[in-house]
């Protein structure tokens, strides 16, 4: 297939998607081994730089998505009125932060960093679809363990977890 | 006396604690706890008086300081003592530290969350939509609707006199429907549903009608079949 095809087929799945798609099921649908779409996909993602583009790819734990450039976003504002956003607290923000670095993670931990209870920060990060449940701690009471998702790296502009700032003096 | 308190609001025992060393430049690593101590239990006595509902988590962190301070003023007994004996401050620094670290970045995530926030993306309804897709029957036609809306509108129009004149009571019963379909059937071997229903002159009469097939059906007195979509519904006496 043309390599302009190939990118036209690219951004039309992830515009159809909507959702994050991962390179595997790009890879599946064009017949192009990964390596090869990787570096077309990278390619396109140049190509989104140009100033005359509002959108842009965002690469997300090996999937891509499409997004609106954050530049733009005055016109967005202009154009929808959004009203004001609540954003998250002090508070759910240090869980999340936890959560984060420290995932899998129970909600004792989380407490106990903070020396306080995190139940209503934990709820309200589970309903922005921050966080979700990873599993079970193998343990008295088999708590539940946390950690980010997807969303959460989106909203963060992190390819993944390891591009999360390093913490200084910890531990 | 009246006193002018300007309170914070701390979030949890660690915050307040921070607080007081950062109001004061107080040396992390090197916390003079008998102050820090008094100054910590000033505070929970300032929001005691005020009636704030104190959260269990400030006392405890309360308890742990006095103890801090007790272990403190006790004499060490022996050298080999004061070298194996760690600094009772250590576990609250640690935890100090570890909290501060998350604090801090979380102003850090907090920024990116605010610059990122503003890509945004579609959600998968798109997707959804081609994934749970409504396919149009193979048979539909336009020809079948407009047959369908004209049968509709002769019908209508029938009994559009009647339907605008006059108030019909309920006195159509079930039983009194299926005798009527049985009877139908007795003149000929089959009927079509649509003319069963068409023949009703308003709603009721048709859901009666409806009902009343459904219970033949049941009592297994007449059956009723479809060879296609779409085609006419035959029914018939078993």
């Amino acid at each position: 297939m043309d390599i302009k095809k190939i990118k036209a087929a690219i951004e039309c799945m992830l515009f159809v998607s909507g959702d994050p798609v991962s390179l595997k099921d790009l890879s599946a649908a064009l017949a192009i081994d990964q390596s090869t779409l990787k570096k077309i996909i990278n390619q396109l993602i140049d190509d989104y730089k140009d100033i005359t583009r509002g959108i842009k790819i965002v690469e997300i734990n090996n999937s891509y998505q499409l997004c609106s450039k954050t530049e733009l976003y005055e016109f967005v504002e202009k154009l929808l009125k959004p009203k004001a956003k609540i954003g998250l607290s002090q508070a759910s923000l240090e869980t999340l932060s936890i959560i984060a670095y420290k995932q899998p993670v129970t909600k004792s931990v989380i407490d106990s960093i903070r020396g306080v209870k995190s139940d209503a920060c934990i709820a309200r990060l589970l309903e922005k679809d921050m966080i979700k449940e990873v599993g079970r701690m193998d343990g008295p009471g088999r708590p539940i363990l946390y950690g980010t998702t997807n969303t959460f790296l989106r909203l963060f502009g992190l390819k993944n977890i390891n591009e999360l700032p390093p913490i200084k003096d910890l531990f | 006396m009246s006193i002018n308190i300007k309170l914070e609001v701390f979030e949890g025992p660690f915050e307040l604690l921070f607080h007081l060393i950062e109001k004061d430049k107080i040396d992390i690593y090197d916390i003079p706890i008998a102050k820090i101590t008094a100054q910590y239990i000033n505070y929970i006595k300032m929001m005691q008086s005020l009636d704030i509902d104190l959260a269990s988590e400030f006392l405890v962190m309360a308890a742990t300081l006095l103890e801090i301070k007790s272990k403190m003023l006790l004499p060490k007994t022996s050298k080999e003592d004061e070298v194996q004996e760690e600094d009772p401050r250590e576990d609250l620094v640690k935890k100090l530290l570890e909290y501060k670290a998350y604090k801090d970045i979380s102003a850090i995530l907090k920024q990116k969350l605010m610059e990122n926030e503003k890509a945004l993306c579609k959600d998968s309804s798109l997707a959804d939509e081609i994934i749970d897709s409504f396919a149009l029957p193979d048979r539909l036609s336009i020809e079948i609707l407009m047959d369908k809306f004209k049968e509709l509108m002769n019908k209508k129009q029938s009994h559009k006199d009647l339907e605008n004149n006059r108030i019909y009571r309920d006195n159509i019963t079930v039983e009194d429907k299926m005798v009527e379909v049985l009877k139908a059937l007795s003149l000929e071997k089959t009927v079509y549903f649509d003319d069963l229903i068409m023949e009703c002159i308003n709603k009721l009469e048709a859901i009666i009608t409806f009902l009343a097939i459904l219970e033949l059906i049941k009592q297994r007195r007449i059956y009723v079949e479809q060879t296609n979509n779409f085609d006419k519904i035959i029914v018939r006496r078993r």
